[in-house]
């Protein structure tokens, strides 16, 4: 038999009567209690850390880099001598400003768009559905048949899906790389729309999208032209933001307008300022104009997705201190609560070795019970928090993190004082804390 | 031992406990610190509960809502994904709230004479003269409202106060002669260390504005007229309600149910949240409007509900932030087992002094007594100090989570839930071991020498 053989077998000797002081220890159901909900509170951390890390490091689903977002807001009709009130129709104001901005050195093309990832604001989704074309409006049926990287997608049992409709000018798909997967692009002056791939999934599942009609209330029912890589606008209400219908037209609502900017490589920084000063001199006083270099992590949501992540690291350190410390003076009071039976130990022939093996294994065990109990829990959990955040879900890294730090904090604490204890003579150690 | 001796017996208990403490003066340090680190994260999760479904401030009971109920696939989608979902649900309020101006105006009348409070968000350019403004434009967040609006809903001012009902018609402004209530955050952004805001004047979409009143505090995060727990920005400023519809400022999201005939304003303007209440002191009052809503409407079509029931049948679904605060109930607990395990632990290791005083006479209440006063010992100063945790994470959250810019703030009702539930729960995880101790034998004093 070799030395690890031996070693084992050892090993296996020592857990019948480990296991026996373990379990007479009456500190012992609160130690794997306290590490369970210990294991909780760090697993949850972590896994909606990721979660949270996933929203602040989103897709967008286009070519993020040379991009200008330009806002131009306009003075009320009523601020202008002799106007008339009410909301007026921009589209002679657009043309010059959209014109202002192509003349601009390094712009490569513009759009004009209806929203744009800078409007840093909540907004209200739009409602979609599609029903065959002269066929008489039916029920869909009740299965969910969104795959599941469009798992996030809100679809009624009727199937009326949550949306986000932009309108935009001819000129997006080129500006923004979209990647069209199915059909093309409205041609101009055409009727129609282009659909995000994961709203032609929840539409129209497998079946091709290309043909039908799509209806939403604020448009007319309009035949889908193409379908695109899914491509996120803005961040609307929804869990889901890039389930996007572009519909061609006036993307100006008269009183304010957003454009899309390509420039040419590495040219977004002076294009933003000369898009400043170009617009600034269109836009009468009152008003207002905001061009500024695209940045994915720009928008609120992203950063307040990064600043939770931030909150969850410093609760995670003010908890592992607590952790630390509450484990370390409980350790020190149960080791020098058994000195004397260390000591005995060593008396009667016990080698550190052994002594040190049978405190390892004694942390071990309520460790590792522990952490199953957590485990158990985080899992019951999850079922339920799921609801709050879509796609939550536990990976092998949680738990192992979470277990090294529970055994980082549980572990190390009850050997060195152990250590410490097993040097003493057997006269010495007798004596109590 | 009866509950007198007890009583009596209790600054006896308190030496000897303290004493258990003093002992070991840098394990108790330690101790104290993780249990006073537990209760700093659940004062934060519990600061952040209260702030969300709290009640920051006491409004009437008798203030009424109107609901015109109005049938669209948007609310038909919305009300089929409201189930647990937080994120549509203050949509969903938005929605059964819709009114349009022309509606409004008849929520108005006459024959039942009452306070209305009647709001609508705008998005407008507001340039400030300097330091806080800086003289650069920017747009922000307005909300035209009523004077009533004001009083209605207890906004309290840090100076100056409302408009006059007679300005509600917001004409001052096309005379150059505007008047402007600045929010707290705004008042504090543009004016800093009270500097004199009212009587100053500020472009509002080029056009001056006097500023009559700062108020006092935030918005609250569940304003009965306008919900933010979703995120957003709260009213950075208000402006007369008849000022919206003069200057053509631009509404806030309208909510798109039908078609808009883009070159025409009034599609746009029907489709606006509109917040209206109404203060109906007594039954009386409420019958006669009722019956008012029924024969303007129609029979059943406006829904007329008093704070309380509005607040019920509003009420949102289960939220992430009910959620975390179940995860600092969780570190609480953590934080009671550790302190039952040291409790217990250490009582283990002092044995025969605990034997030594039943062999002395004394009951086994009065072991439970001294242990649970060493308990209450350190858990009493680390639940105090829970707010005071507190603090830098509470810091450290506005700093970094800005979903919505109202800031998060310690109140009487999170301060009280920071302190007594970390002390209680500390409490009863003390029950167990100060249960099992006092079970200690008397020892025969023979071992002890």
């Amino acid at each position: 038999m070799d030395a690890r053989a031996k070693s084992f077998d050892r090993l296996l000797g020592d857990m019948g009567p480990v296991w026996r002081s373990t379990r007479r220890h009456r500190a012992f159901a609160l130690l794997v209690l306290e590490v369970g909900v210990n294991f909780v509170v760090i697993a949850n951390l972590l896994i909606l850390g990721r979660w949270f890390a996933s929203r602040a490091q989103f897709s967008t689903g286009h070519r993020e880099r040379d991009l200008v977002e330009v806002r131009v807001r306009r003075p009320s009709v009523a601020a202008e001598p002799g106007g008339d009130r009410g909301i007026p129709a921009g589209s002679s104001s657009h043309a010059a400003e959209e014109a202002a901005l192509r003349v601009l050195a390094g712009v490569v093309a513009v759009a004009p768009v209806s929203s744009m990832q800078s409007d840093d604001d909540w907004a209200i989704p739009d409602v979609f559905w599609a029903e065959r074309e002269g066929a008489p409006a039916r029920r869909e049926p009740a299965i969910d048949r969104v795959a599941s990287p469009c798992s996030d997608v809100e679809r009624t049992p009727e199937g009326r899906v949550l949306g986000w409709a932009v309108e935009a000018g001819a000129a997006l798909p080129a500006i923004a790389d979209l990647r069209f997967i199915e059909g093309r692009a409205v041609a101009p002056g055409a009727a129609g729309v282009v659909v995000s791939r994961c709203l032609a999934q929840a539409l129209f599942g497998a079946a091709p999208a290309v043909g039908r009609v799509l209806h939403m209330p604020r448009r007319p029912a309009a035949p889908i032209a193409g379908v695109i890589e899914d491509v996120r606008m803005r961040s609307p209400l929804l869990y889901q933001t890039q389930v996007t219908a572009l519909y061609g037209g006036d993307a100006d609502d008269g009183r304010s307008v957003r454009y899309l900017v390509r420039t040419a490589p590495g040219a977004a920084p002076p294009v933003a300022r000369a898009a400043r000063s170009a617009l600034a001199a269109l836009v009468p006083a009152g008003g207002l104009v905001d061009a500024r270099v695209f940045v994915p992590t720009g928008p609120r949501l992203a950063q307040d997705a990064e600043g939770t992540v931030k909150v969850f690291v410093a609760v995670g350190g003010c908890l592992g201190l607590a952790a630390l410390f509450g484990n370390g003076t409980v350790a020190a009071f149960s080791v020098a609560a058994r000195r004397r039976g260390l000591a005995i130990r060593r008396a009667l022939g016990a080698t550190r070795g052994d002594i040190f093996r049978q405190l390892w294994i004694e942390a071990m065990i309520p460790t590792v019970m522990g952490c199953a109990l957590g485990l158990g829990l985080t899992a019951l959990l999850l079922t339920q928090s799921r609801a709050l955040f879509p796609g939550l879900h536990l990976e092998l890294f949680d738990a192992a993190a979470t277990a090294l730090a529970l055994w980082s904090t549980a572990v190390p604490t009850r050997i060195i004082p152990a250590l410490r204890s097993v040097r003493l003579t057997p006269a010495e150690a007798g004596r109590t804390l | 031992m009866t509950l007198t001796e007890t009583a009596r017996l209790l600054p006896y208990h308190l030496r000897l406990a303290a004493i258990s403490l003093r002992r070991n003066p840098a394990m108790t340090l330690l101790m104290f610190v993780s249990l006073a680190l537990g209760a700093g994260v659940w004062s934060v999760t519990v600061t952040q509960y209260t702030r969300f479904n709290g009640s920051a401030e006491s409004l009437s009971p008798t203030l009424h809502h109107v609901e015109l109920i109005r049938r669209s696939e948007l609310s038909a989608a919305i009300d089929a994904q409201q189930a647990g979902r937080l994120r549509v649900a203050p949509l969903a309020v938005e929605l059964r709230a819709l009114a349009s101006p022309d509606e409004v105006r008849r929520f108005v009348t006459d024959e039942v004479p009452a306070r209305h409070a009647i709001s609508m968000r705008g998005e407008v350019v507001l340039e400030a003269p300097p330091p806080g403004g800086g003289g650069s434009p920017a747009i922000r967040m307005a909300r035209f409202a009523n004077a009533d609006f004001f009083r209605l809903f207890a906004r309290e001012f840090a100076a100056g106060g409302s408009w006059t009902a007679a300005e509600d018609e917001g004409r001052g402004a096309e005379r150059g002669a505007g008047v402007v209530v600045l929010g707290k955050a705004l008042g504090e952004t543009l004016f800093p260390a009270g500097n004199g805001a009212v009587g100053q004047v500020v472009l509002v979409d080029g056009r001056p504005h006097r500023v009559v009143g700062v108020l006092a505090r935030h918005q609250p995060l569940n304003a009965p007229w306008q919900l933010l727990m979703n995120g957003g920005l709260q009213d950075a400023l208000f402006l007369p309600l008849g000022e919206l519809d003069r200057s053509g400022a631009l509404p806030y999201q309208p909510i798109g149910l039908a078609a808009a005939d883009r070159d025409r304003a009034e599609p746009l303007r029907s489709q606006l949240f509109v917040s209206h209440w109404v203060d109906l002191p007594d039954a009386s009052q409420r019958a006669a409007y009722a019956r008012y809503l029924d024969r303007v409407f129609g029979p059943g079509r406006a829904v007329l509900r008093a704070l309380p029931e509005w607040r019920r049948s509003f009420a949102l679904p289960v939220s992430s932030i009910g959620f975390f605060n179940f995860i600092g109930a969780v570190v609480l607990l953590g934080g009671a087992f550790g302190l039952g395990r040291w409790l217990l632990t250490k009582g283990i290791l002092r044995a025969a002094e605990l034997g030594v005083l039943r062999a002395l006479g004394a009951p086994r209440s009065a072991l439970l007594w001294r242990i649970l006063a060493e308990a209450a010992l350190i858990s009493v100063p680390a639940a105090l100090s829970a707010p005071l945790v507190a603090a830098p994470l509470v810091w450290f959250f506005n700093q970094h989570i800005r979903v919505v810019d109202i800031p998060l703030e310690t109140t009487a009702w999170s301060l009280a839930c920071s302190i007594a539930a970390p002390l209680l729960v500390n409490l009863a995880g003390a029950v167990y071991p100060a249960g099992r101790l006092a079970r200690t034998p008397p020892i025969y004093l023979g071992d002890v020498t």
